[in-house]
């Protein structure tokens, strides 16, 4: 088997042998032949290349054929030539050969028997054909489908592919899962039935195949137990091998897990953020120049910074801008100098947020003594910082506090002393620390300090307590304590703290407060002038010892100052200053109260003022005098107020102060004595008025009650002997007596019972005046009735209709209002008796709120041009023959309401009837309760 | 016979009451005097004579007020003092009718209180009706009419 074409005896002629084997070469197909009598094998050319063995070194027997073959093919090949030399023409076979480095190729074999004359198989010929490239790609779209397929099916979104009917043509499990059907119910439904929105489904797989795909289209998925989820829909078409679209796939991505991943990765990053501000501190290098280099990871962190943006100087951006100067000096100067970083300043976080962070660098020096580096830490001192800072603020509030802070410990020792405290007691710090707070005790009240520090060690404070003080000059001080007990954290007392404040001020502020009170006190309770004035000077002398006071009062009508109170001043000097005249340059209260100004005198023996007085002066003792003037409220001088020294002494803005308020304390004690000596006369005076005026009108009352006396007694009896005589006269002498002289008679004796009523009526209205009103409830209604009725039986041949409103109450003296009604009805009664239906009304109406009572008839009425008239004493409008009366009877109803404080009035017209009218003020709210009371 | 005291210093009203008395037909004693001071002369007479069975009280007394000397109201006061005559019936007859006078007399004790009337028809009535009242109607108290 030299060359192929010898190796095989073929069946046609050479030629076709030869383009045979020349056609197969450039196919690639190799061509064998096995003898079966001797078993020997013959190769193509082309066979040993698809097997890959040379013709040289490899020894074709049918054993080293089947060692080519690959392992898992060797039964398959053995069965194949069996099947091909049984004749059964078992076709092609594909099988893998092993080449000599372990890969292997997939072959195509084919074979045939070649039969002897007498049909018996001699040899058998075949074909191999090298299909390793197909094969693969084959293997390849095998694998890359299972792959799809699995990744589908693996894939936690649903996933569909719709056909263009919108039918459901595949699902994956996911898709099973998220509807609750089974992926039998799913293929061949329709894919918007499982939607909320079966259209919106529609359109969006629809829009899919206009346009080729669809991005995040929103949809809600509803799942067979009811539940929804939202869920983005993508969606794309595929396409046959031809290129036409057979259907949409489409993605659905449940939004509710995503959201849940996306809070669940913020989360997680919140959590790397917060450990990484956790780790506070930061370390650095730098070039020995100063310059950074290296990337600082935990740097960029803590700022948000990139790692570029910190290289170089860029770190300094991230500084506080107020922070920035001073940290670069500081920086370079270290640089400079190689020596240690150190410095605090304010880094921005990543947030914004600055936070003080201490940083701190050393150069790293090799053994030639150069800088090889700089290497630093930068640690958050934020929190220490702040605590730092209030602490300062508390310490600067305690040494800037006016009142006196100390700390001491148990042992009394002092441990810490404020500026407030130097101000109060006059030592400094350094000269009171350690020494015993008793110090500042005055002797005889170092118990009462005793009793402090034992309460102080049981806990308990003290607030507020007002004691004295030593200071360091010797003076006493009144002082305000507010003390604490410090303790350690475990509650054990070890020391005190102590606010004092000095009260000292406020203590004299208060006394004098007290003075001043009392003082007006005095004054109300009518103690005389001078004892107050006393009162006030010797409040002035005690509260400074070093000063005698005096008040002087100045007698305008004859400009000379008189002695008001200058108690502790000798008695000849003040007898001397009594009676003294005013005037410029006479002593220092002389010019006072002339010139209304304030003197100081602080040497009388070198004033002017005083050089006629100096000789007095040096009597008394007396080296100065301040004086001010007492003004009035007016501002007039009425006095002055002098304060004197023993020494020449120039007095301080306090002591000006001081006398000028108490110039002015005395000028309201003198003013007001003075208005109440005024309003006493006023008093006086009008009480002696009130007498005689009290007395006046006694006796008019009397004179008064004397003549109604005298008129009801005495005038009345004349009239009885006028009618009785006229009367006797009249039976004893009738014969002698003509018509004419009998109707006199008779005349006579009419006036004289007229005269009778008239005196009644002028007595009933008197008295009216005389008597004393009784108010209580009145029932007016039922008052009109008794009347009404009284006048029905005196006259029952009268038809008058009574109209009487019921439930009329007023306030009012019910016998007073018997009369204004009797006189009223009367009147009415009277005034209606030609009228063939008289009709009288009582009754109420209301005008502003106030009830008004009227008292209505249809009778004759009167034009009201006398109306003013009709409330006159015996003013008639008729006569008494037309009417009778006296003309008494409305004056009296007038009295009556208008001693009530009421009004009375009338309306009417001719032949129109008359209404009068009357109405009671408001009752006060206190009227009732007096009465009821 | 029962005696009528008529305590009146106005003569006319003296005699209008004597008309009056005549006209009624009363026929008892009137006795008359002018004033306080009289009037208690005669009732200490008066009583004495009782006593000793000689004369007696009168059976009321008719007192004005306004009188000169002793006026009615004192008259008044004193008769009731008087244990002798404390239960006379006194009858205070007035011009007045002013509410003091009518209260101080009852105050004082009086019996009745008539004011004189102006019309003389009236007057004379009063009268009248007086003596049937306190002369007939009236029981007077054992004293008066013990020795009569």
């Amino acid at each position: 088997m030299k060359t192929a074409g010898n190796t095989i005896n073929p069946p046609g002629s050479k030629e076709e042998e030869l383009l045979m084997a020349e056609s197969m070469q450039a196919a690639h197909i190799g061509s064998w032949l096995l003898d079966l009598a001797t078993q020997r094998i013959v190769w193509s050319d082309e066979t040993y290349h698809i097997y890959g063995v040379s013709r040289e070194s490899f020894t074709l027997t049918v054993d080293s054929f089947l060692s080519l073959i690959h392992s898992d093919d060797l039964v398959l090949m053995k069965e194949w030539l069996r099947a091909c030399m049984a004749d059964e023409k078992p076709g092609g076979i594909e099988f893998r050969a092993t080449r000599s480095d372990g890969s292997f190729k997939y072959l195509y074999g084919r074979g045939s028997m070649v039969l002897d004359k007498e049909n018996k198989p001699t040899r058998m010929v075949g074909t191999v054909q090298d299909i390793t490239r197909r094969k693969l790609a084959e293997e390849a779209l095998r694998a890359a489908g299972n792959y799809n397929r699995r990744l589908i099916e693996a894939s936690l979104d649903p996933l569909v592919t719709i056909g263009p009917d919108g039918k459901i043509t595949d699902v994956n499990t996911a898709t099973e899962k998220a509807t609750g059907h089974s992926r039998e119910e799913l293929i061949g439904a329709d894919f918007s039935i499982y939607f909320t929105e079966p259209r919106k489904a529609r359109e969006g797989y629809e829009q899919a195949f206009r346009e080729g795909e669809v991005w995040d289209y929103p949809l809600k998925l509803r799942h067979k137990d009811g539940t929804v989820i939202s869920v983005l829909y993508n969606a794309s078409v595929y396409r046959s091998k031809e290129g036409a679209v057979v259907g949409v796939f489409a993605a659905a991505r449940d939004i509710t897990d995503l959201e849940r991943a996306m809070s669940a990765v913020s989360e997680s990053e919140a959590r790397f953020r917060s450990l990484v501000t956790a780790i506070s501190e930061i370390v650095w290098t730098t070039t020995p120049e100063g310059l950074v280099r290296d990337d600082i990871p935990t740097w960029c962190a803590y700022t948000g910074q990139t790692c570029d943006e910190v290289k170089g100087s860029g770190w300094t951006k991230a500084l506080h801008p107020d922070d920035l100067e001073r940290t670069l000096a500081v920086w370079q100067q270290a640089v400079k100098d190689r020596s240690p970083y150190r410095i605090e300043y304010r880094l921005r976080r990543h947030d914004g947020v600055y936070r003080y962070f201490a940083a701190k660098g050393v150069p790293v020096i090799d053994v030639s003594g150069t800088i090889r580096e700089w290497v630093g830490l930068c640690t958050d001192i934020h929190d220490s910082k702040l605590a730092e800072e209030k602490i300062l603020h508390l310490a600067s509030i305690v040494e800037s506090s006016d009142d006196a802070i100390i700390g001491k410990a148990l042992d009394e020792k002092i441990l810490s002393w404020n500026l407030g405290a130097q101000r109060i007691y006059g030592y400094r710090a350094d000269e009171i620390v350690g020494r015993p707070v008793s110090v500042l005790v005055p002797a005889n009240l170092r118990k009462e300090l005793d009793g402090i520090m034992e309460r102080l060690k049981c806990g308990v404070s003290i607030e507020h307590f007002e004691t004295a003080r030593v200071r360091k000059d010797g003076q006493l001080i009144c002082v305000s304590l507010t003390i604490s007990p410090i303790k350690d954290s475990i509650g054990k007392v070890v020391g005190a703290s102590t606010v004092a404040r000095d009260v000292t001020e406020r203590r004299l502020l208060e006394k004098r407060e007290l003075m001043r009170v009392k003082i007006l006190e005095n004054l109300t309770k009518g103690i005389p002038l001078r004892e107050i004035l006393t009162e006030i000077v010797l409040h002035i002398e005690q509260e400074n010892k070093d000063i005698i006071a005096s008040i002087l009062l100045l007698d305008k009508e004859t400009g000379r100052l008189l002695l008001g109170a200058a108690p502790s001043l000798p008695r000849f000097y003040n007898e001397t200053i009594h009676g003294m005249p005013i005037g410029q340059g006479i002593g220092s209260c002389g010019t006072a109260a002339f010139t209304g100004k304030r003197v100081v005198v602080e040497n009388i023996q070198t004033h002017p003022f005083w050089e006629a007085f100096r000789d007095l002066a040096v009597r008394a003792r007396v080296a100065s005098c301040w004086s001010e003037p007492i003004l009035s409220s007016q501002g007039s001088v009425i006095g002055t107020f002098a304060m004197y020294h023993r020494i020449p002494y120039a007095p301080t803005d306090r002591d000006l102060d001081l006398m000028k308020s108490m110039a002015g304390l005395t000028s309201v004690v003198i003013e007001h004595r003075q208005a109440e000596e005024k309003i006493q006369k006023l008093n006086e005076e009008l009480e002696q008025r009130v007498i005689a005026r009290t007395a006046q009108l006694e006796s008019a009352n009397k004179e008064l009650e004397a003549f109604a006396y005298s008129v009801s007694h005495d005038l009345r009896a004349p009239l009885r002997s006028i009618d009785g005589f006229s009367r006797i006269l009249l039976e004893d002498y009738a014969d002698k007596l003509d018509e004419a002289g009998r109707e006199n008679l008779q005349i006579v004796r009419n006036a004289s019972q007229r005269m009778a009523h008239l005196i009644d009526d002028i007595l009933q209205l008197s008295r009216l005046n005389r008597a004393q009103l009784r108010l209580l409830p009145v029932d007016l209604s039922a008052l009109a009735a008794t009347v009404a009725d009284d006048l029905r039986k005196l006259e029952p041949e009268r038809k008058v209709d009574f109209q009487i409103e019921p439930g009329c109450i007023a306030l009012a003296d019910g016998n007073q209002m018997r009369v204004v009604l009797e006189n009223l009805i009367g009147n009415a009664w009277k005034f209606t008796g030609k009228h063939p239906e008289a009709k009288i009304e009582f009754g109420r109406e209301m005008r502003d709120g106030s009830p008004v009572f009227f008292l209505h008839d249809n009778g004759v009425g009167f034009d009201m041009k006398y109306a003013p008239k009709l409330f006159g004493a015996f003013q008639r409008l008729h006569t008494t023959s037309e009417f009778p009366g006296t003309g008494i009877g409305l004056a009296s109803v007038q009295r009556i309401i208008h001693r009530h404080g009421g009004k009375v009035w009338i309306e009417g017209r001719v032949d129109g009837g008359a209404t009068a009218y009357f109405a009671f003020p408001k009752p006060k709210q206190n009227h009732e309760n007096n009465s009821s009371g | 016979m029962k005696t009528i005291l008529l305590v009146e210093d106005n003569p006319d009203d003296v005699k209008l009451t004597k008309r009056a008395l005549r006209e009624n037909k009363i026929a008892n004693e009137l006795v008359v005097v002018s004033d306080g001071v009289e009037a208690m002369e005669y009732l200490a007479e008066a009583s004495t004579a009782a006593e000793e069975g000689t004369g007696t009280l009168p059976s009321v007394i008719l007192l004005d007020l306004k009188l000169p000397r002793m006026d009615g109201l004192e008259t008044l006061r004193k008769i009731r003092a008087d244990e002798r005559l404390k239960r006379l019936p006194v009858v205070v007859l007035t011009s007045s009718k002013e509410e003091t006078d009518i209260l101080r007399s009852y105050d004082h004790g009086a019996n009745s209180y008539i004011r004189k009337p102006v019309d003389f028809e009236q007057f004379s009535e009063a009268v009248r009706e007086l003596e049937l009242y306190w002369l007939l109607l009236n029981e007077p108290p054992p004293e008066i009419t013990a020795k009569a």
